[in-house]
């Protein structure tokens, strides 16, 4: 329990648009940018990561409250908890992703002009809303909350830890369209999800009623689909490490997933882009394992009938009976095994971006757009990403400059709903054909990254070519 | 100039994680341990209807008709109940429209039928028959919430002061009782 609640609040630390990785779009000097935006303009000729450092990104948040509401030292914390329970929403949630490379590479034909790209990433991908009734009703009991609903559709989790084998193609059909796609085949090691969920309990006052109090579950329909995480917590089942890396390179929960994505260049310096990620799903076979619970039910409590006055009869097993009925009301089970789909958190980005400040170092930016090079950039990025009860939206804006030497950065400002001061940077540098490039966001709180609502951090090393 | 640039980018790069070197101030995860889950949970107990011509086959002993019921209350047993109650305050609301005076006995009792704790309270009596509301609470906590932890059955008994059987009347009996639990070690 402790553990899970320090876990809990370690998830309030950061706010973080999931998976949003703005630093890394539309930046055509890094091939992480194809992972983001398949169709991207990209400037390099062949690349190959580093195995396991070619790209490395980490992003947790929340949107509602971050350590320091909750372990600030100024006021008790039992005080602090309540002060966040009240602020924070159903609407609110915790998240995390980790993505790690195993493998990168990417090479241009030359008879066809096509780049293609490929490589393994494994990724956890952890969400859950804020479920504030359920979180009130554990905290602060039903006593003050009679006819209040205590809504079970606020439970919304998932998390999934999948290995992604991808290949990529990405072509300049002309000299306005750039596109590309991606083929996905995920191979899943876990996942728990729980979404979907609906019903309440409510205590309700009775005036003329039998009793003060009715309680009731209505309308109860609650499931969460498991796989590959029943060792976890049913000691018969052992899973063993050896099992779980084999997972994580070839599962037999698996499934497959498409990016798509272009470039538009309305000329020379304006362009657009847009792309779809991980437009897929995973069928789960292997481990499955169902919890559900469905049905009504509702009691006031346990009425005597003073059977010697009835029947003569001594005893009443009331609890029993109270047993008996809520079992035959709410169909309880823990041990289904069905196959189930999930489906991955589509992304969706679009951008508008300018060039400006002519590169007179006489080279051309021939792959990417028009004839001339420039080393200002400034773009208009939009990612949304979607989850259970919807899209969440991020509008970032960034701008470029390219240095001398290999020197690329990226200063960016992202709005959402509940940040208005996260700025970003990234560095990327090359040194002849080794590029390496660390980038993060919510700087503004990095004085005290207690404040943050959310964080994030990426950074890769590469080999990257140019045929010039 | 060439060697020049690449020590420049290699500083660029290398001083760029000092940028991103993050305080954690004013907060202490130690406090942690301070956390107290304290829900009061408000749920309805026992409730029982009692009319005059249910009574026609009770006995009167000593001027007195006694009704007893017994039920099980096995979440008294129940490991977060025993570890975690601090204190219950057990409310009851009886509509009585009997002439007559009555005594509602409440007994906790113990696995072997011992009595625990007992709550006791009178019931005022309809001198012509409209519905006289008597409402009582008692706060059991400390010492006396462990002879509730003992307990695994809650016995009720009504005490009807009557000479003979009543002609009219009937008694209604609701209760409820709030269960404040502490969580410490989280």
């Amino acid at each position: 329990m402790r553990y899970i609640l320090f876990a809990t609040c370690f998830f309030s630390l950061f706010y973080a648009s999931a998976q949003n990785k703005p630093q890394l779009y539309n930046q055509d000097e890094l091939p992480q940018t194809l992972l983001s935006n398949p169709g991207a303009a990209i400037s390099f000729d062949k690349h190959i990561g580093v195995p396991l450092l070619s790209g490395f990104s980490f992003q947790v948040g929340s949107s509602g409250v971050s350590v320091y509401d909750i372990f600030r030292d100024d006021i008790p914390i039992n005080a602090a908890i309540n002060e966040a329970l009240l602020d924070l929403s159903s609407t609110d949630y915790f998240n995390m992703n980790v993505q790690l490379e195993l493998l990168s590479f990417g090479w241009r034909s030359s008879s066809s002009d096509i780049y293609y790209s490929g490589g393994v990433y494994h990724e956890i991908d952890a969400f859950s809303y804020f479920p504030k009734d359920l979180a009130t009703l554990a905290y602060n009991g039903n006593a003050d909350y009679i006819d209040v609903p205590f809504e079970f559709s606020e439970l919304a989790f998932t998390a999934e830890s999948l290995s992604v084998y991808h290949f990529g193609i990405n072509k300049k059909v002309n000299n306005s369209w750039q596109l590309g796609a991606r083929a996905k085949v995920y191979m899943s090691v876990a996942n728990v999800n729980s979404i979907n969920n609906r019903g309440d309990f409510t205590t309700r006052t009775t005036p003329n009623g039998p009793n003060f109090y009715t309680h009731t579950l209505r309308n109860v329909s609650l499931v969460a689909n498991t796989s590959g995480v029943e060792s976890f917590y049913d000691d018969e089942i052992d899973t063993g490490v050896t099992e779980l890396v084999s997972n994580a390179f070839l599962s037999k929960n698996y499934g497959f997933g498409l990016d798509i994505g272009l470039t538009h260049f309305i000329n020379e310096q304006w362009s657009l882009s847009a792309s779809i990620i991980d437009l897929g799903f995973i069928n789960h076979r292997e481990d499955v394992r169902n919890f559900t619970a469905a049905g009504n039910y509702e009691t006031n409590g346990i009425e005597l009938t003073f059977p010697a006055l009835i029947e003569g009869d001594e005893f009443t097993d009331y609890w029993q009976n109270i047993e008996d009925e809520f079992e035959d009301s709410i169909n309880l089970s823990d041990s289904l095994s069905n196959d189930y789909t999930s489906w991955r958190p589509v992304k969706f980005n679009t951008s508008l971006q300018y060039a400006f400040g002519e590169d007179r170092s006489g080279e051309c930016n021939c792959k990417s757009g028009g004839g001339r090079k420039y080393i200002n950039n400034v773009g208009l990025h939009i990612n949304s990403i979607k989850r259970p009860r919807g899209l969440q939206t991020a509008i970032t804006a960034y701008y470029d400059r390219k240095w001398n030497s290999g020197l690329l950065t990226r200063v960016t400002y992202t709005y959402d709903k509940r940040s208005a001061t996260n700025l970003g940077f990234l560095v990327s540098t090359k040194i002849n054909k080794f590029n390496l490039y660390l980038a993060a966001d919510n700087l503004v709180q990095s004085t005290n990254i207690a404040k943050a609502r959310g964080a994030s951090l990426r950074l890769g090393m590469q080999l990257v070519f140019e045929n010039k | 100039m060439k060697q020049l640039s690449v020590r420049l980018c290699l500083r660029y790069v290398l001083l760029l994680p000092l940028c991103f070197t993050s305080c954690v101030d004013d907060v202490d995860f130690d406090r942690l341990d301070q956390v107290i889950l304290a829900p009061r949970f408000d749920i309805g107990l026992l409730f029982f209807s009692v009319n005059y011509t249910s009574l026609s086959n009770e006995e009167i002993v000593n001027s007195q008709i006694i009704l007893r019921d017994t039920t099980q209350l096995n979440f008294l047993d129940d490991e977060v109940t025993q570890e975690n109650l601090v204190e219950i305050a057990i409310s009851y609301r009886a509509t009585n429209t009997f002439n007559h005076s009555i005594t509602n006995k409440a007994a906790f009792l113990n696995q072997n039928g011992d009595v625990q704790y007992e709550i006791t309270f009178p019931v005022s009596r309809s001198s012509d028959g409209t519905p006289v509301v008597t409402e009582f609470t008692e706060v059991v906590e400390t010492q006396d919430l462990e002879n509730i932890r003992n307990s695994i059955q809650l016995a009720n008994e009504v005490i009807i002061s009557a000479g003979t059987l009543p002609q009219s009347g009937d008694l209604n009996l609701q209760s409820k009782a709030i269960y404040s639990l502490e969580f410490t070690d989280l």
